[in-house]
């Protein structure tokens, strides 16, 4: 992967402690923003390339914790390595369990810190890779007609063309029409790529199974 | 006829006298008695005529040798006693003058009434009869010294103590009883305080009769005779020996107990001051790690090498006054005062909770004045008893919503003698109201407390003659209030 074009944010209301770990991100070919608090981190816009997020916990105002809290209730997914004075347990804790990739105690090795955002960033490209497919079968889905759209998630439940024309109560034939034509819309070779394609959006579809 | 007028001249003049005064030949015949004569006497001038001298003074015919016809010089005869008529004696001083008449040799007696001046004389040696009885018959040691700061008296109590006799210690004998490291302080206290006839108090180590040096507490004042006029100074001292070592390991102990509390708050913030180490520390690691990738990367620019090399210098200094000011609190030291800037201690002690409040997601505010005067005391107890109060009120306001958390000290001077500290919290405040339960000894409202802190704290201010009080703010909270003298330095 090209460094150059990943993002690494790091909140930090301690300068030099901001410098220091900048420094070190631009040294091994990082593009780095410093930002002193987590309320000017969240009047950043959003980057389009990958990157993540390295924040410290004890901070003036919003704290680490709280910061990822808003995030991921704005639905603003970005890894986040917690770096923090000292090793407090129950926050850690917290934080891990809010999806945080590492929890470093200050002062840590340059090894475990470039670790932690190499983990990070590989988890960033893996969501980011989710979310681009996800966004492609979103708009394949669009494509369907209503009636090829209940096709679609009978052929996914491993139904037979007999079984889903009696249930639409449509011809068998007609099914058959329906299923070429999502098949082709959704770009799918075999029921098995329909399934892999809709996993995602199973749960928001189901509605329409009774 | 200018014999006549003449004798008649001097007989005007000696009647004029405020003296008795008589006249004798050389036969021993009284030849003159002037008025004055005749009213000390209780005799008429005729009944003296052909009496002598030497049969009014008693006793009777005394020193008649002196009185008789060969006198030849003046000679004075004081302290003695005329006889009157009635046989009373009255103290006189006699004065005798041989005259030169040119018929004979006459002798001349001048009688001055001594009976007040014998009364007042009298009376002062009574009183200091009295003081000197008294005085050795009280349990404490007493001297006494002239208008030249020199000792003239000291009672029997001081004598039997440094097994001494009065000659020796007489005028500066005294000092040789004091011990020689001493001396110097007691003598500048002694004269320092008599030039200003001002009252002192001092201790020093005096010499016992058994050669050991004892602590003795001497007071002393400038004494007023009768009259009102300074004659010197009197002192009281007593030996200290057994309630200075007492009060010397109440000292020790109290010292002990500051210290064992400043290491069990120290213990309680030591998660947050190692947040303080950590900062700079973390920041020289991961500085002096960039630095040798960017050497890696481009070994010929060392431009972002120095900037990183000046942040480490700042940081390690950073890392360095924590554990100063850490040092500093640690450090059992005998307690010294000297002149401090109290917003300087703050900012010391602030900068040791700056973690600690954000990890209690309080705000630390401190509205400081320009123009405070210093304060003469120990730092390390100052530093204590601020610790103690910010301490306090983070925990105060443990329960209150975040945006609440605000914790504000203030400095001021409340008058032009008195400089304040004021730390007022938005806590539940003080329990009772009153504010003066929270110091006393054992009271807690904490779990784990002692409730020794504010007790503590209270005394250390009242040492350095300052004031710690508590009261409830309008909003709620407590507002604890230090209150010292402003040094004049």
């Amino acid at each position: 992967m090209n460094s150059s074009d990943i993002k690494i944010f790091i909140v930090d209301d301690d300068p030099s402690v901001r410098r220091s770990m900048a420094r070190l991100l631009n040294a091994t070919g990082y593009h780095v923003e410093t930002l002193s608090s987590a309320e000017d981190y969240l009047q950043t816009k959003r980057s389009r390339g990958p990157g993540c997020l390295v924040l410290d916990l004890q901070m003036q105002g919003l704290n680490g914790l709280e910061l990822q809290k808003t995030l991921t209730e704005a639905g603003r997914e970005i890894p986040i390595v917690f770096v923090s004075g000292h090793a407090h347990v129950p926050e850690s804790v917290q934080a891990m369990k809010g999806g945080a990739v590492d929890f470093l105690t200050k002062p840590f090795d340059q090894k475990a810190f470039l670790a932690a955002i190499d983990r990070a960033i590989a988890k960033d490209h893996v969501t980011r890779k989710a979310q681009t497919d996800q966004r492609s079968v979103d708009s394949r889905l669009a494509l369907l007609t209503p009636r090829e759209d209940e096709v679609l998630w009978q052929v996914v439940k491993g139904r037979l063309n007999k079984q889903i024309a009696f249930k639409l109560e449509i011809s068998e034939k007609t099914v058959k029409v329906h299923r070429a034509r999502v098949m082709e819309k959704m770009r799918a070779g075999s029921v098995a790529d329909l399934v892999r394609l809709t996993e995602k959006t199973n749960g928001k579809n189901s509605s329409s199974e009774q | 006829m200018p014999k006549s007028r003449s004798s008649t001249k001097v007989q005007r003049i000696l009647e004029s006298l405020p003296h008795a005064v008589l006249l004798q030949n050389r036969e021993g015949h009284i030849i003159y008695a002037n008025h004055l004569a005749e009213i000390l006497f209780g005799y008429k001038r005729s009944e003296l005529q052909n009496r002598s001298i030497a049969m009014l003074i008693a006793p009777y015919g005394r020193d008649t040798r002196h009185a008789k016809q060969k006198l030849t010089e003046a000679f004075k005869l004081h302290n003695t006693f005329a006889l009157h008529k009635n046989g009373r004696k009255i103290s006189v001083d006699i004065d005798f003058s041989p005259v030169q008449n040119p018929d004979a040799l006459q002798i001349l007696a001048i009688f001055s009434d001594a009976t007040e001046r014998d009364k007042a004389e009298m009376k002062l040696r009574q009183s200091e009869e009295r003081f000197r009885v008294t005085a050795d018959a009280a349990p404490v040691m007493i001297w006494q010294s002239d208008v030249e700061k020199r000792c003239c008296y000291f009672n029997k109590q001081w004598l039997e103590f440094t097994g001494r006799t009065l000659e020796k210690e007489l005028g500066e004998g005294w000092i040789d009883g004091v011990h020689p490291d001493d001396r110097a302080e007691c003598l500048n206290v002694y004269v320092r305080a008599f030039d200003n006839r001002r009252p002192f108090s001092m201790e020093y180590r005096l010499r016992r009769f058994d050669g050991e040096y004892r602590w003795i507490l001497d007071n002393g004042e400038a004494l007023l005779d009768t009259e009102g006029k300074f004659s010197g100074y009197v002192g009281s001292c007593i030996d200290i020996t057994e309630h200075k070592a007492v009060r010397m390991e109440a000292e020790v102990s109290r010292d002990a107990l500051l210290h064992s509390r400043r290491v069990a708050a120290l213990g309680e913030l030591s998660v947050s001051l190692a947040h303080e180490l950590n900062q700079p520390l973390s920041a020289i690691l991961s500085n002096a790690q960039a630095a040798l990738r960017f050497l890696e990367i481009k070994p010929d620019d060392l431009d972002p090498v120095k900037d990183i090399l000046k942040d480490i210098v700042v940081d390690d200094k950073r890392a360095g006054d924590v554990i100063r000011k850490l040092r500093a609190l640690l450090k059992t030291k005998k307690p010294e005062r000297e002149a401090i800037q109290i917003n300087d201690l703050i900012q010391e002690v602030v900068s040791l909770f700056h973690s600690d409040a954000l990890s209690r997601q309080t705000r630390l505010s401190t509205l400081l004045a320009d123009k405070l005067q210093t304060v003469f005391a120990d730092s390390i107890q100052l530093q204590q008893v601020l610790f103690n109060l910010i301490a306090n009120g983070l925990e105060a306001m443990e329960n209150n919503p975040p945006e609440t958390k605000i914790l504000t000290i203030r400095t001021f001077m409340a008058d032009a003698f008195t400089a304040q500290i004021s730390i007022i919290d938005t806590g539940p405040g003080l329990p009772e109201g009153d504010g003066s339960q929270v110091f006393k000894p054992f009271y807690t409202t904490k779990k784990e407390g002692l409730g020794m802190g504010l007790s503590i704290a209270r005394t250390i201010v009242e040492a350095h003659k300052g004031r710690l009080w508590a009261e409830n703010s309008l909003q709620g909270g407590a507002m604890f209030h230090l209150s010292l003298p402003a040094s004049h330095e």
